[in-house]
Order: C-alpha cells, then sequence, then structure tokens
C-alpha cells in the first residue's frame, strides 16, 4: 500500500462492511429467536410435534431456513460486496510517536 | 476369588483395526509435522513457526480457521449436551450460521493490515504496536496465558477420553493403567486420578506436542487441513449410518416425542442366585428391577460373597417403556434391583416431547436447559466471543490476501453448515440407538461411532469416525500451544528480556515452553471436571470478555487510547470472573452466574465497552503520526 489516503479508503471501506455484518447478525438474530420462541409452544399445544423430513417443524423454520439464507447472504457479501484490500505489498512501518501528552 | 459381570460400553469392544485406522491417522500428522519442519529451513524463525510468513492460502486458512473453532468441545461437550437435552441444542448453536460473517470477516481484513503495518506476530505484539505501549502488550499477554490454559485443560482431558474408548481392552495398555495406579496409590493428587486416562492423557500429550514444537505454525495449519476433512467426511459418515439404523429421521423423532427424562436413583443389588464368589458389577452395567423397569449403574460395585448378597449404589432409572422394553435383554442375570430413592429432573420430567421443543429438559434447573433469554445470548456468544478468541485472530494476520480471505469466508459459512447441524441429528438418534449414556454423557461421541459401525459390519471405521473429535481436539491444541508459547517467548522474553535474542536462542526457548506447557497441562488436568462444555465455556467467555472490545475498537476507531485499551481488557475478564464466582457460591459448582438468563459475556462485552470508551475520551488524543500510521490520513 503506497499512501495514507489509501490505507484510510481502506479503513473507511472496512468500516462499511463492519455495519452491514452488524446488521445482518442483527437480522438473523431476530428471526431465529422470534421464530424459536414463537413456534415449538404452538406445536406443543397441538398434542403431536409436526415434523419436516423427520425434522420438527419448528426447527426447519427457526433454523434450518435462516441458515440457509446466512449461507445465501453470505455469499453475496463475501464474493459481491466485499472490496479487496493490497496486504501483500504493505511493509511494517517504522513505529513513531506513542500517546500525545497535548 | 471374584467372579466379573462386566459390562462393555460398544467402544469397548472396539476391532484392532479401528486401532490401527486410528494409529495411521496419527502417523500423517507426525509426516506432515516433518515436512513442515523441512519447509521451515532457511525462513526466518519467529515469522514463519508462529505466522507460516503471512502467506497461507485459501485451503489451509479456511480449514485451519473451522478446524480450530470445531474444537472439542463441538465434539464431545456438545453430543453431550445434544443427547441429555435433545432438539433445543439447534437453536443453541444456531448462532454459528453467521459465525464466519462476525467472527471472520468483521476484523479479518483490518487485523491483517494492522498486524503487517505494525510487524507483528502475535496479538499482544498488535496491540503493543497499535499503541505504542508496553502495557497494553503485557496485559494482554498475561491474560492470553491465563484464561487460555483453561481452554487446555479441558481439551486435555477430551483427548485423553477418545484416546481411551480406542485403547480400552488392550493388554498393554491395561498392564500401563494398572501399572501406575499401583504405583501412584497415596500420592497426593497423582494417586487420585485413574490409570487408564493418566497413561491416555500422556500419549496424546506427548503426540500433540512433539508436532506442534517440531512443526510450528504451519505443521499446525497443514494438520488442521487434513483433520477439517476429517472432521467433515466422519460428520457425514456418522449422519448416514445413524440415520440408516435408527430406521429413519421420522422414525427416531417419533420415539424421541414419547421419551421421557430418566431419574437418578440409588438402588440395592440383590443377588438373587446363590453365590460362592464375590460379584462385581461394572459401571454401565444394566440391571432389572423387581417391578420389571430398567437401572443403569453409575459407579462399579461389589457384591460380597454369600447369599443373598446386596449392596447400595447410584443409578439412572428409565421411565420410557419403549427403552426398557428394548433393554430387557440387556439385563446382566442373576442380580436385581430394588430402588430406594429416586430424584426426578427438576424441568421436564414425565412430560412427552420435552427433547423435541425448548426448553428441553434439565436435571437441577427448573426453567429448562435453554431459556429464551440464554438462548439470544448464545446467538451472540459463539459469534462474538468466536471473534474475540485470540488463536483465531492470529490466524487472521496470516492470510496472503483479501482475496483468500473472500472466499474462505463462504468455505467456512459451508463447513459449518455440514459440521453442527448434522451433529444435533446424530446426537438426538443416539437417544434411540443408545439409551442411558446420562451416566457419562461426554462418552457419547465416541461410543455412538463404535456402535454405529460396528452395527454397519465394518468397525475399522471406528477409527476413522473417532479421529474426527480426535481430530478437532488435536487443532484446537495445537493452536493454543502455539499461541500460549509465542506469547511467553514474543512478548515476555524477547520485548521484555533479551530483546537481542537469537533465533537459535528463541528457537529453543520456545521449544521448551512448548512442552513444559504440556507437562504443566498433564498435572493440572489429572483429575478434571465433569463437564467439559462448562469449562471451554469459561474460557472462551474470558479470552472474548477481555479481547474483543478493546480490539475491534483498536482497528476501527482512532481516538483509542493505551490506557483505554487496558482498561477494557481487565474490566472484561474481571467482569466474567465475578460472575464465575457469584455462581460457584451460589450454586457450590463451578457454573456462570446468569443474571435474567443471559450469560455473563454479555455483560462482560458491555462493561469492557464502556470502560475503553469512558477511559479513552478522559485522556488526550492519540499522537497523530501514531494514528495516521494504522489509519491513513
Amino acid at each position: 500500500m503506497s499512501g495514507g489516503s489509501e490505507l484510510r479508503e481502506s479503513f473507511r471501506q472496512s468500516r462499511r462492511e463492519m455495519w452491514v455484518i452488524l446488521a445482518a447478525w442483527a437480522f438473523f438474530l431476530l428471526w431465529t429467536g422470534i421464530a424459536c420462541t414463537i413456534l415449538p409452544p404452538q406445536e406443543l399445544s397441538n398434542g403431536t410435534i409436526p415434523t419436516v423430513l423427520g425434522i420438527p417443524q419448528w426447527v426447519v423454520f427457526a433454523v434450518v431456513l435462516p441458515w440457509i439464507g446466512a449461507l445465501i447472504f453470505i455469499c453475496w457479501f463475501a464474493l459481491r460486496f466485499m472490496k479487496d484490500t493490497d496486504l501483500s505489498s504493505i511493509e511494517p512501518a517504522q513505529p513513531d510517536g506513542g500517546e500525545s501528552d497535548s | 476369588m471374584n467372579c466379573e459381570i462386566a459390562f462393555l460400553g460398544a467402544t469397548a469392544t472396539a476391532s484392532t483395526s479401528a486401532l490401527v485406522t486410528f494409529v495411521i491417522y496419527l502417523l500423517i500428522v507426525f509426516a506432515l509435522a516433518y515436512f513442515a519442519n523441512r519447509a521451515q529451513q532457511g525462513r526466518e524463525f519467529l515469522s514463519e513457526y508462529f505466522l507460516g510468513s503471512r502467506n497461507i492460502g485459501l485451503w489451509a486458512f479456511a480449514l485451519t480457521y473451522g478446524a480450530t473453532v470445531a474444537s472439542g468441545g463441538s465434539f464431545m461437550g456438545f453430543p453431550a449436551l445434544i443427547y441429555t437435552h435433545g432438539w433445543s441444542l439447534a437453536w443453541w448453536i444456531c448462532g454459528f450460521m453467521v459465525c464466519p460473517l462476525v467472527a471472520l470477516a468483521l476484523f479479518a481484513k483490518r487485523i491483517n493490515q494492522v498486524g503487517r503495518i505494525a510487524g507483528a506476530i502475535t496479538v499482544p505484539e498488535l496491540l503493543r504496536k497499535r499503541f505504542a505501549s508496553p502495557a497494553v502488550g503485557n496485559t494482554a499477554t498475561i491474560i492470553l496465558v491465563f484464561f487460555m490454559f483453561f481452554y487446555l485443560l479441558a481439551q486435555f482431558k477430551a483427548g485423553a477420553q477418545i484416546m481411551a474408548t480406542l485403547l480400552e481392552g488392550n493388554p498393554l495398555f491395561d498392564a500401563a493403567a494398572k501399572g501406575f495406579d499401583g504405583a501412584t496409590d497415596g500420592w497426593v493428587w497423582v494417586g487420585a486420578a485413574e490409570g487408564s486416562y493418566v497413561v491416555c492423557l500422556v500419549l496424546f500429550t506427548i503426540s500433540v506436542v512433539v508436532y506442534t514444537a517440531y512443526g510450528g505454525f504451519r505443521a499446525v495449519v497443514w494438520t488442521d487441513v487434513m483433520q477439517g476433512l476429517v472432521m467433515a467426511v466422519g460428520v457425514m459418515i456418522m449422519l448416514f449410518l445413524a440415520i440408516q439404523q435408527v430406521g429413519g429421521l421420522g422414525r427416531a423423532t417419533a420415539q424421541l416425542a414419547v421419551m421421557t427424562p430418566p431419574e437418578n436413583a440409588v438402588v440395592e443389588l440383590r443377588v438373587v442366585s446363590r453365590s460362592e464368589q464375590n460379584v462385581e458389577v461394572s459401571k454401565g452395567a444394566w440391571v432389572r428391577t423387581k417391578d420389571g423397569g430398567m437401572v443403569r449403574l453409575k459407579t462399579f460395585v461389589e457384591i460380597p460373597e454369600g447369599q443373598p448378597g446386596s449392596q447400595s449404589v447410584e443409578a439412572l432409572v428409565l421411565t420410557t417403556q419403549s427403552e426398557i422394553n428394548k433393554l430387557t435383554g440387556s439385563a446382566i442375570p442373576g442380580v436385581e434391583a430394588l430402588v430406594l430413592e429416586t430424584e426426578s429432573y427438576e424441568s421436564g420430567a414425565g412430560q412427552p416431547g420435552t427433547y423435541l421443543v425448548p426448553p428441553g429438559p434439565h436435571p437441577t434447573k427448573t426453567g429448562g436447559f435453554l431459556p429464551v433469554f440464554l438462548a439470544l445470548s448464545f446467538f451472540a456468544f459463539w459469534n462474538f466471543s468466536g471473534a474475540g478468541q485470540p488463536s483465531f485472530m492470529v490466524r487472521q494476520m496470516a492470510f496472503r490476501d483479501s482475496v483468500v480471505l473472500r472466499r474462505a469466508i463462504v468455505f467456512v459459512a459451508v463447513f459449518f453448515l455440514i459440521i453442527y447441524l448434522p451433529l444435533v441429528v446424530i446426537f438426538t438418534t443416539a437417544r434411540v440407538i443408545l439409551p442411558g449414556w446420562e451416566i457419562a454423557p461426554d462418552r457419547i461421541m465416541p461410543e455412538m461411532a463404535a456402535a454405529l459401525t460396528q452395527n454397519a459390519g465394518i468397525p475399522w471405521l471406528a477409527g476413522l469416525l473417532v479421529a474426527a473429535p480426535f481430530a478437532a481436539i488435536m487443532s484446537s491444541v495445537d493452536s493454543f500451544l502455539l499461541l500460549v508459547s509465542s506469547g511467553v517467548v514474543r512478548d515476555i522474553y524477547q520485548q521484555n528480556i533479551n530483546p537481542n535474542a537469537t533465533d537459535q536462542q528463541v528457537k529453543r526457548l520456545t521449544h521448551w515452553v512448548t512442552i513444559l506447557l504440556g507437562v504443566a497441562g498433564v498435572i493440572a488436568v489429572l483429575n478434571p471436571p465433569d463437564f467439559l462444555q462448562t469449562l471451554i465455556v469459561f474460557a472462551s467467555a474470558g479470552l472474548g470478555a477481555c479481547f474483543l472490545v478493546p480490539m475491534v475498537l483498536a482497528l476501527y476507531w482512532p481516538r483509542m487510547t493505551s490506557s483505554g485499551a487496558v482498561a477494557g481488557m481487565i474490566t472484561g475478564g474481571v467482569t466474567i470472573l465475578i460472575f464465575y464466582l457469584i455462581g460457584a457460591v451460589k450454586y457450590g459448582r463451578f457454573q456462570e452466574y446468569a443474571p435474567f438468563d443471559l450469560h455473563p459475556f454479555i455483560y462482560s462485552m458491555i462493561t469492557a465497552l464502556v470502560a475503553v470508551v469512558t477511559v479513552s475520551l478522559r485522556q488526550p488524543r492519540p499522537a497523530r503520526a501514531l494514528v495516521e500510521r494504522f489509519f491513513g490520513r
């Protein structure tokens, strides 16, 4: 990486990616959290637990489907949204300066 | 003269061919270490030994990451929890769906970039150089070594347990175990340890220490690649065999739906026919009760000769009629049990369906295994505590370029999907195939592997299946050994004691530290705690609490100061320790205190964040040159 401006831009891009990651985490937390809280008691109250391919239905809708959704999102994020940064040309900078007293 | 009525776990009859398969696997690991050592020749020792010269490619980076995450906990503790609490574990573990994003993509690019700018080889060194402060580096090193040691202990125990399942019944092994028991009888600490366990512990430690010390980071990465593949293949084979042998997943779920949790009990054993000799009944034996029920013994018991002999013993009482019917033929002949007292599960007792839905049954918690808030906090825990693990951070400093990173994120996402969801399926079916393993839940993985392969008529495959969790444990232990030794050598010795140490001196010290860590680990874990997962969660939470918030802010917040970093690390760690201390006092055992069912890790992240921000803002801004060096102009 040749200059400070490139480093600055790379830092900003990484920060943008960070916010997208945190938003995705919150989305899947809500999906699984809400579905796992609501579905199992409903299913249990019916007497028998419905299944899909032998898996309890709540697991399919609250865990398996979001997991597949997360995989698709991750593919988009890593292969399309995330930007490359030239890492291999970075040389260790000379340490200069600690914390300011001013 | 004694007459032993022996109960053998499925693995106790594991064939020699399984052992041979396993030995071949170990030989490949050593061969990889040898080639890794050869590859080190001519390169600078420290950067190569601890970081693979920052040149790790896609397969190596993705699989070393995935294999290290999937530690002994994933293959020993996690199956034990699934077996004990049922399908709720699908919710408990599902945070892993976004783990590659949060734990890898969140700051891998930045940490690699900052690590290269700083020329840092270890995580404490990166923090020290980011803030130009030795105090930050030293604090990070002390915390890292402290919590990592607990992590190592849990992995050592798991490794020894798996090895024991393969060696059990081998005459040489039995002789060694008996020899150890005889030689150490009466010794403090050492004498209390079981001979068979200690022999396995020593064998496991020697193998992992040797290849780690010899091959360094590159050997660890290469073996991780193989171990990651073994895990994935092993899980897939087990999934197929389990579903096939249980008669389809639908049938397994239907049987699980009628199951109710067993009861813990004290029973009196009686020899129903005249006996001229002592009768020994092994731990794990099934005994019929007078009223037609079935109990499983939790401990070995010896009934003195005489007619009729009797003895009281702790046992597990089955409460599901279909299980009782299935096991009637397994009861040992000539012995009968009388149930004296029973203790039901606090949650789920007598409730069919409890194994299918959250919160799942629990022997001591009235709210069940997984109340809502605890489940939500685990979704945060797996991701953010994973992101905060120094063993993962150091890998993020080692990949070659960002293309490798982007592809590895996808690769790891697929890896987690094909490991964790199948494990839930496999070990819910294990409840149907192998009832009664609540007496030793941590053994369910190797027992299941052996049972499935024996039923399928391919016992040699047990070696490969057992190699999967063993691979997981080895790949974690080697990483942690390397991490702790790098902390001691690079961050303590080279930075504080002898900055001008030669490559040769550093190399020699590194090898000695790795060996000493192995020895200390063996001594400390001779009499380990019962639940692996508790120890692993404690160490993960501690490391995550100390490193996550300070590291994220160090990478993304230019205003952060060195005092803020130190305050964040200490506050996070102390918060975790306090919550575990309260838990120990409150519950009388090693367990976290979780107010509102939220894991202490959540509280520690909040306190660490407050500490970093408050302390940093109360101090002068960092030097402009330092900020420009890591954030640009």
